[in-house]
């Protein structure tokens, strides 16, 4: 493994132990979109797609204790994938290669757009729902008391 | 407390199930891995981040002994300035990987039959056939014998090493999409010995064409004389490579075909053995499928007839298009040893068509008889071991060969059985051996290598003497003004003189090739009194001058015909108007055949026919994009000689085993009263040419009223399809189907329909005067490999309406002009 993947595998490591301690202390809802955006940004680098389901199962985890955390985890998601395809549409022209592509694959541009649009949510939305629901009872009390 | 739980599993449950879709993908439904493949970061989206060369870019290479610049012209073209020939190739095969790794390992796979390796079980019947065929037990016997120190085999260590350096800096996101929609990863690495699989591939589409099996199974239903007569040794309208010295028009040679005779049983057997084999995927398509569109043409202009006083040189190969196209387009300098320009095979380490300071080259295919079959008797149907030959058993050699999908487990195996003579196709209990001059052990490559250095014709000629398959007419033009032509290549000798047309006996070693014909026998001329020489596929010698046999059945001489009118006509040629001729719209088929159509018309008093009489009685023959003419004659001449020759159907509604190339078509017309033009379904009438003609011409008109509505622009020649250009692959996304072109079906410029995809691959210029040399050329494509390039299709435009890019070939690096400037690389030690 190349060095620069293992720093970027340090630093999305760090970067969800910052948020872990953050998101014990506090209420601040848009800077845990925002943070969790960031975190799927930086694990996408280090692990591709599956930065979907993992960041999402773990935000999950993490917060369980939070109303619409599942909304709000799909969202990052989304938005993360938004960012990351706007990076790439920086480089050149990706709409007219993603037609391209939708053609390659015999499907309609629009279908792969939706599908493109439907997948971070689909996948980050259902773990994060999953973390939540197996974090402990008490823990999620817990947090709630604190 | 429950709702939660089952909130909690139903999101396990979609999870499970989107993971596993975007993880494995649906094979069933054709649906690929999406995750991999959807991935902003590293799935195919990526591609767009590497459409662009970075500016400069600096990369070591193993094995590069010294500093190498590579830069990228605007067009995308790599120039490298080495300091020595193998720096160079490993220049070039870093430079050739960056842009077309996919094509590579696609074509290396396809000529090793490993192709499952890449697309897994569903290429298994092309991997077989391409096994049964013996390309990769052939290519291993060619790597075998190689001598490690010939300049061939160094070229293509060298090349490898620039190759395996691009793949190391591989990165998922930098892996071409084709790939990702695969769901594998490239190969770990390329091995030297890949380059000859790729010739392998090139003598596949060039040099095997089942003709003996089309004629032995055509013979099988209307006898050999009809066969012979209808599949001729010789073409009925001759203008030949090899000019005859004197003669200013073509020499015409027409006889009357002899009657459909009777089913000839001695070949029964063999033509249903044959009959398995011919329509494999692998098979050259006959010129019904391609319209004659995989050929090529060049000629070359003496200085004596140029505007400029010095050699002309038009290279005009045509093969099957693809995206990316089948050529790269290099040049190569290395300071006082080699300046070389052209287009090279993505996997070759050498230029193949181009020129140096000196000299320039192109070819076309020669074609021939370099193959047959041989109808072997085994001892045991089921499991053979032995063949019989000569009275005596001999024993079969067995090649067990293994075929893996991408993770390396294997799929499936299979026995392919050899005798002396090569590999054997087997079906239901029939055996035929397949000699073949690919085959034979050769190195192609050291020709290819000494060439690019040639300072004269002379020199160049002398470098390709170990070239053996397939056979080629290499047209080359110096500076000095000497233009010359010479067929390379091997043709096999036959006992007795025998010709190599049907299947041979198998039983006996008489039927065995002798030899091969010494390279003066071939069709060579250099300088000839003309002026200039022409070669288009066409048959090479004037049987009148030359009987030799070489082969039979050749292309149809509409192409050879044209550009020789042309050049006949014109003694100051130009570079432009050899640009012009390569888009020349006239078509000598249509002008020798429709009026047939228009006189059978006339005759039939069918007052339905008047307009389409009219609209082919009032056309020039050009398939220009607004002309309506071609589409009907076209639709008319499908139907007519389909019609004539159903002799060759083995049954109502069954396709004729083969059919007769086009000239032969006109022979028939010149017989107006022959047994061919009875439709054997009518019983009792018997038909004749013109009504022939006319219900065909009746049909025509009729379907395409139907189907395109009243004759108008909407039967333009333009709509009529065009041309394709497919992906690699034939992913439609990545294709770019029916541009509409000024060709069709025997145009200079030929076009295969709206259902093919070949024609004019490399269209090149070059001329040469004492003192400068400059060219022209473009392919139908771009030079990256990737679709989200601009320079994936960037020469499509221009390809299809005709114009050539005007080509900067520097010397030096210094001397490069900074605006043409693109990219630098520079690869290190």
């Amino acid at each position: 493994m190349a060095f620069s993947s293992l720093l970027l595998i340090v630093a999305a490591l760090v970067a969800t132990g910052v948020v872990l301690l953050w998101a014990n202390q506090s209420r601040n809802q848009p800077m845990f979109v925002a943070i969790a955006v960031l975190l799927f940004i930086a694990a996408e680098f280090v692990m591709g797609w599956w930065a979907l389901p993992v960041v999402g199962l773990v935000l999950g985890l993490v917060g369980a204790r939070r109303k619409g955390v599942v909304l709000m985890v799909g969202s990052a998601a989304l938005t993360a994938w938004a960012l990351l395809f706007a990076w790439t549409a920086i480089h050149g022209n990706l709409g007219n290669f993603m037609q391209q592509l939708a053609g390659a694959m015999r499907q309609k541009p629009n279908l792969l757009l939706g599908l493109i649009t439907a997948l971070p949510a689909l996948l980050a939305g259902p773990a994060a729902r999953l973390g939540a629901g197996l974090r402990p009872e008490s823990a999620q009390t817990a947090s709630l008391k604190g | 407390m429950a709702r939660g739980l089952v909130g909690t599993i139903g999101s396990a449950v979609t999870l499970a199930v989107t993971v596993f879709v975007c993880a494995r993908g649906v094979s069933a439904a054709g649906i690929p891995p999406i995750g991999p493949l959807l991935d902003p970061v590293q799935g195919a989206a990526a591609s767009v981040r590497y459409a662009d060369l970075p500016v400069t870019e600096s990369e070591a290479v193993p094995g590069m002994t010294t500093a190498t610049r590579v830069l990228f012209d605007t067009r995308g073209v790599p120039h490298v300035y080495a300091s020595n020939t193998r720096d160079a190739y490993r220049a070039l095969g870093y430079a050739v990987a960056r842009d077309r790794f996919f094509q590579m390992e696609l074509t290396y796979r396809a000529a090793s039959g490993t192709l499952t390796e890449l697309a897994g079980a569903r290429a298994l019947p092309l991997d077989k056939e391409t096994r049964t065929l013996g390309l990769a037990w052939a290519a291993e016997r060619k790597w075998a014998a190689l001598d490690s120190a010939s300049e061939g085999r160094r070229a293509m260590d060298a090349f490898a090493d620039g190759v395996n350096a691009y793949r190391e800096t591989m990165t998922t996101a930098s892996t071409p999409v084709e790939y990702k929609l695969l769901g594998t990863t490239p190969m770990a690495k390329w091995e030297a010995r890949y380059s000859v699989y790729l010739l392998m591939r090139m003598a596949l589409t060039l040099a095997y064409d089942p003709e003996d099996l089309r004629r032995t199974r055509a013979a099988a239903l209307v006898g050999r004389d009809a066969a012979n007569a209808l599949f001729p040794r010789n073409n009925p309208i001759q203008e030949p490579i090899q000019p005859v010295p004197g003669r200013t028009a073509p020499r015409e040679l027409w006889t009357v075909l002899p009657v459909p005779g009777a089913p000839d049983t001695s070949l029964l057997v063999p033509a249903k053995a044959a009959s398995l084999l011919e329509h494999t995927a692998l098979a050259m398509p006959g010129a019904e499928q391609t319209g004659d569109a995989l050929g090529s043409n060049n000629w070359a202009i003496a200085p004596q007839r140029t505007a400029s006083g010095g050699a002309l040189l038009s290279g005009d190969p045509h093969l099957d298009l693809s995206l990316p196209s089948i050529w790269y387009e290099a040049h190569l300098v290395v300071k006082d040893s080699l300046d070389v320009y052209g287009v090279t095979f993505p996997g070759s380490p050498t230029i193949v068509i181009g020129f140096n300071q000196n000299v320039a080259w192109t070819f076309t295919n020669t074609g021939g008889d370099v193959a047959d079959y041989f109808l072997e008797q085994v001892d045991d149907a089921k499991a053979p071991t032995k063949y019989l030959l000569d009275g005596q058993w001999q024993k079969l050699d067995l090649r067990v060969e293994t075929y893996r999908n991408a993770a390396g487990t294997t799929i499936a195996t299979d026995t392919v059985f050899y005798t002396h003579r090569g590999p054997v196709a087997r079906e239901n209990g029939r055996f035929l051996s397949f000699r073949w001059t690919a085959h034979d052990a050769s190195n192609e490559l050291d020709g290819f290598v000494a060439a690019t250095r040639a300072a004269s014709v002379q020199q160049w000629q002398a470098a390709m003497l170990p070239y053996k398959s397939p056979t080629q007419n290499m047209l080359v033009a110096d500076r000095s003004g000497t233009i010359a032509l010479r067929s390379y290549g091997e043709y096999p000798m036959r006992p007795n003189g025998e010709e190599g047309a049907y299947v041979r006996d198998g039983r006996t070693r008489a039927s065995d090739w002798i030899g091969m014909a010494p390279l003066d026998d071939m069709p060579q001329v250099t300088n000839p009194a003309q002026g200039y020489i022409v070669s288009a596929n066409q048959q090479p010698f004037d049987p009148a001058v030359v009987p030799r046999y070489i082969g039979g059945n050749w292309p149809d001489p509409w192409r050879a015909l044209r550009i020789n009118e042309i050049l006949r006509a014109d003694d100051k040629v130009t570079p432009e108007r050899v640009r012009q001729m390569h888009m020349d719209p006239l078509n000598v088929r249509a002008r020798m055949i429709a009026p047939y159509f228009v006189r059978a018309a006339e005759r039939s008093n069918n007052p339905a026919l008047g307009a389409a009489a009219k609209l082919l009685r009032d056309w020039d023959y050009r398939y220009t994009l607004d002309a309506q003419a071609p589409v009907l004659f076209e639709a008319a001449m499908k139907r007519a000689v389909r019609n004539a020759w159903d002799e060759l159907s083995p049954g109502e509604g069954k396709p004729a085993v083969a059919t007769p190339a086009t000239v032969v078509f006109l022979e028939l017309l010149r017989d107006s009263t022959s047994r061919w033009w009875d439709d054997r379904r009518t019983n009792g009438a018997v038909e004749t040419r013109d009504g022939l003609l006319a219900d065909a011409l009746e049909a025509a008109y009729d379907s395409l009223t139907l189907t395109r509505g009243p004759a108008g622009p909407p039967w333009a020649w333009g709509r009529a399809g065009g041309i394709n250009v497919h992906h690699l692959v034939n992913l439609p996304g990545f294709s770019r189907d029916h541009l509409p072109v000024t060709s069709g079906y025997g145009t200079i410029a030929p076009a295969s329909g709206a259902t093919g995809s070949h024609g004019a691959s490399w269209r090149m210029i070059v001329e040469l005067t004492r003192d400068r040399r400059t060219a022209w050329a473009i392919y139908p494509g771009g030079q990256s490999g990737n679709p989200a390039s601009a320079r994936y299709d960037d020469r499509l435009e221009k390809w299809r309406t005709g114009q050539l890019d005007s080509l900067v070939v520097p010397e030096s690096d210094a001397a490069f002009p900074k605006a043409r400037i693109l990219s630098t690389l520079d690869l290190r030690p």
